[in-house]
């Protein structure tokens, strides 16, 4: 038992320790970080962006505005994440980098600043409007061309920057799939359709509807399994498209691909592929270049392989788009067009796998008065260095004609848009299919019942036999 | 002037009011700000749809999709069987190690795999069932459970087991039970409050578990806590907050039960 005092000493110590701990934690760090003048937030996707950059660009705002800028970047995992926070939350972000169907989102509900880059020319030549793929830019104007947002209907090219992009396709094992055959089950692979025994059970699928969706639609195209009235709907129409029947028919394709999967991955697919332990993934074009490099020898062979199949396939891409509460619009807009330098964008690619919004042509450049020429160098240098080439035709047309990594956009590839208020259901059928069928190793788990059954049984017998010869001392007379 | 000084000291510590009341008061403040308040908005989410308007449509949107109350039902049933085998596999531990006295040291052994964190446990497991070329499903879902809640089962079983007093197995000897009769009316209902709060050590977090299913099952077993999960990340704040209430309404349900059943046995402490 503690006497009185003792234990207001101890409370004293003990009060002494908080006070300090959190001084510590309070006070101490804001007077030793540095003072800087700005500061610039970016919020994007993780390892989305090679962060030497970070540092350069702030050396160049500095350079450019005569101002010291701070630059926090932070990292959301899911567009919802990012989204719930955005749009529910009052939090002070300059800059992000969302999915098309998630800038959507943000647009309708009316957070979005509309961009205008008159800014920038005051500081820097505008390679926003020069650098940019205009086949991608092109095609999102025409898709996303009427956003319904609180001030009317918009076009989504107004209020963002294209960043990274790509298609959604196959990722396979080639040592196990030839180009003939996956060329023959085209989106089937997926459902095992040409029945290859190798990889029964070993086929991942990505646990994220959208992505999911567009591939089982297309499936259904592919095999004409599509309920009557949708047969004509071109790729676009149908991967956007969320009524009833095609949703229905969707619901049953996937609950029958269930038996065939290994599983559903979030981000564990390229490991599995690259192991071998899947043998196909569901992937997206990047994912699947960095897998692919990541399986190659040293001569160059890789054992995966990525395949967009020939009916047709979804394209994606994120883009950078600024809130309108930013704070620090100047450095935002600057960071934009900084984005689409070529030695920049080519950066950003060689690091993450993805590809780029900016068009090929300007690493290219051959006309020493465009202020792309000098950054142009230094893009093909850093290129050059990265794949160990001496000369560009080496490897040009591997690299940049390489229709998985730079797919030509045709009506085969549609864009995809916010589900919007068919959300829910096709959440809900999302659910089902997961739920359906608990295809469980139920050999396995028996197994274990059995063996933990049959050890009770020879601990409970030998209790038993041993118990049975009762005590002698313990004998009562 | 030694006694002097020590006459202020005195005065100062007795005008120092800290009672030791004082050190609950972060403490509540947590509960209050992490515990409290987001119980009250779950609630409050529950009755609202989309548009923040009151409705009862959650409810009754997951009342009648047959899909959800299947997940519920599968969820209960893994946890049935989760704390059965952990029952079965743990008594017998924990009677045998209670009869050791360097019990101790061996429980320590068990309790050793719970401090490395679970996640990375459950991420070696499966790196164990891949290598073993064991299919992924409900079976290694399950083994993963067990692995994981066992020491939540043989803790207080222990405990329970070592605090009885032998005085009544002594007696049951001598008035001529063989062992085996002696364990089953003598032991086995002295340690039903150490079975019993072992149970719901390992029962309530088996039902409401999602990473475990998730990943030793490559996502394709679908419990309620994924189906809560999916709820939330897809901004179904109002049928999510639903289920969470199902959820908790039924962790109070399985306590209340099995305190019930735990009325008037009070003969062993328990450690939980």
């Amino acid at each position: 038992m503690l006497d009185s005092k003792k234990s207001k000493i101890i409370s004293l110590v003990l009060l002494g320790v908080i006070v300090v701990a959190s001084i510590l934690v309070f006070v101490i760090p804001p007077l030793l970080t540095e003072k800087f003048d700005e500061e610039l937030i970016i919020y994007n996707w993780a390892d989305y962006m090679d962060l030497t950059i970070l540092d350069d660009f702030a050396e160049y705002y500095e350079e450019k505005t005569g101002k010291s800028l701070k630059i926090t970047y932070t990292n959301f995992d899911t567009n919802e994440t990012m989204l719930t926070e955005i749009i529910r939350g009052d939090s002070n972000i300059d800059l992000i980098c969302p999915s098309e169907y998630a800038i959507e989102k943000l647009l309708r509900s009316g957070v979005l600043e509309k961009l205008d880059f008159s800014v920038v020319e005051e500081y820097e030549t505008l390679f926003v409007e020069t650098n940019l793929n205009k086949d991608i830019t092109d095609k999102i104007g025409t898709v996303f061309s009427a956003i319904p947002t609180p001030d009317g209907e918009v076009n989504m090219n107004d209020y963002f920057i294209p960043y990274m992009w790509g298609t959604l396709g196959i990722l396979y094992n080639t040592n196990y799939i030839s180009e003939e055959q996956i060329e023959e089950a085209g989106w089937g692979i997926l459902w095992n359709e040409t029945n290859i025994p190798e990889i029964e059970g070993k086929i991942l699928v990505k646990d994220s509807i959208r992505d999911t969706y567009a591939a089982t639609v297309l499936y259904l195209k592919e095999t004409e399994k599509l309920p009557s009235g949708y047969e004509n709907m071109n790729i676009e129409q149908l991967i956007n498209c969320t009524d009833e029947a095609l949703v229905e028919a969707a619901e049953v394709a996937l609950k029958e691909q269930k038996k065939h999967l290994k599983g559903y991955e979030v981000d564990f697919g390229k490991d599995d592929m690259v192991n071998e332990i899947a043998l196909v993934d569901l992937a997206w074009s990047g994912d699947a270049m960095y897998a692919i490099e990541e399986a190659m020898d040293d001569d160059g062979n890789s054992y995966l392989s990525y395949y967009v199949p020939e009916i047709g396939s979804n394209i994606w891409f994120d883009g950078w788009v600024m809130p309108e509460n930013a704070n620090n619009k100047l450095a935002a807009y600057l960071f934009m067009n900084y984005l689409c330098r070529p030695d920049i964008a080519m950066y950003n690619t060689l690091e993450i796998g993805y590809s780029a919004a900016v068009d090929n042509s300007v690493y290219f450049t051959e006309d020493e008065t465009d202020p792309n020429y000098e950054y142009a160098l230094d893009a093909v240098d850093a290129w050059l260095e990265c794949y160990e080439i001496e000369t560009v035709d080496e490897y040009y047309d591997e690299f940049f004609l390489d229709e998985r990594r730079y797919p030509e956009v045709t009506d085969n590839l549609g864009m995809m848009q916010d589900f919007g208020d068919k959300n829910e259901s096709i959440v809900e059928m999302w659910e089902r299919v997961k739920a359906h069928g608990e295809k469980g190793n139920w050999t396995l788990l028996i197994i274990i019942i059995a063996v933990i059954v049959a050890c009770c049984g020879i601990a409970a017998g030998l209790i038993v036999w041993k118990f049975k010869k009762p005590p002698k001392a313990r004998k009562v007379e | 002037m030694k006694a002097k000084i020590s006459v202020k000291v005195k005065n100062a510590f007795k005008s120092f009011r800290l009672t030791r009341k004082a050190f609950s008061y972060p403490y509540i403040l947590f509960l209050l700000l992490f515990v409290v308040i987001p119980l009250v908005l779950v609630l409050v989410y529950a009755f609202l749809d989309a548009n923040e308007d009151l409705t009862f449509r959650n409810f009754i949107s997951l009342f009648t999709d047959g899909a959800s109350l299947k997940v519920l039902l599968t969820s209960i049933l893994v946890g049935i069987i989760t704390t059965a085998l952990c029952l079965i596999l743990g008594y017998p531990v924990a009677y045998i190690l209670s009869k050791y006295r360097a019990g101790k040291i061996l429980v320590l052994l068990f309790v050793l795999p719970m401090w490395v964190n679970f996640l990375i446990r459950t991420l070696a497991t499966k790196a164990i069932f891949v290598a073993l070329d064991v299919r992924l499903g409900m079976g290694t879902v399950l083994f993963g459970m067990v692995y994981n809640y066992l020491p939540f089962m043989i803790l207080p079983l222990y405990t329970t087991l070592s605090n009885l007093d032998r005085s009544y197995e002594e007696a049951s000897m001598d008035l001529g039970a063989d062992k085996l009769t002696t364990f089953v009316k003598t032991v086995l209902p002295l340690s039903v409050p150490g079975i019993i709060s072992g149970m719901t050590m390992v029962f309530i977090p088996t039902i409401s578990t999602f990473a475990i299913s998730q990943l030793l099952s490559d996502y394709t077993i679908f419990l309620f806590g994924d189906s809560i999960q999916t709820k939330f990340s897809n901004n179904m704040y109002g049928v999510g907050s639903v289920m969470s209430l199902i959820m908790i309404v039924l962790v109070l349900l399985s306590n209340f039960l099995l305190n019930k059943f735990n009325k008037g046995e009070s003969a062993g402490r328990n450690l939980w």
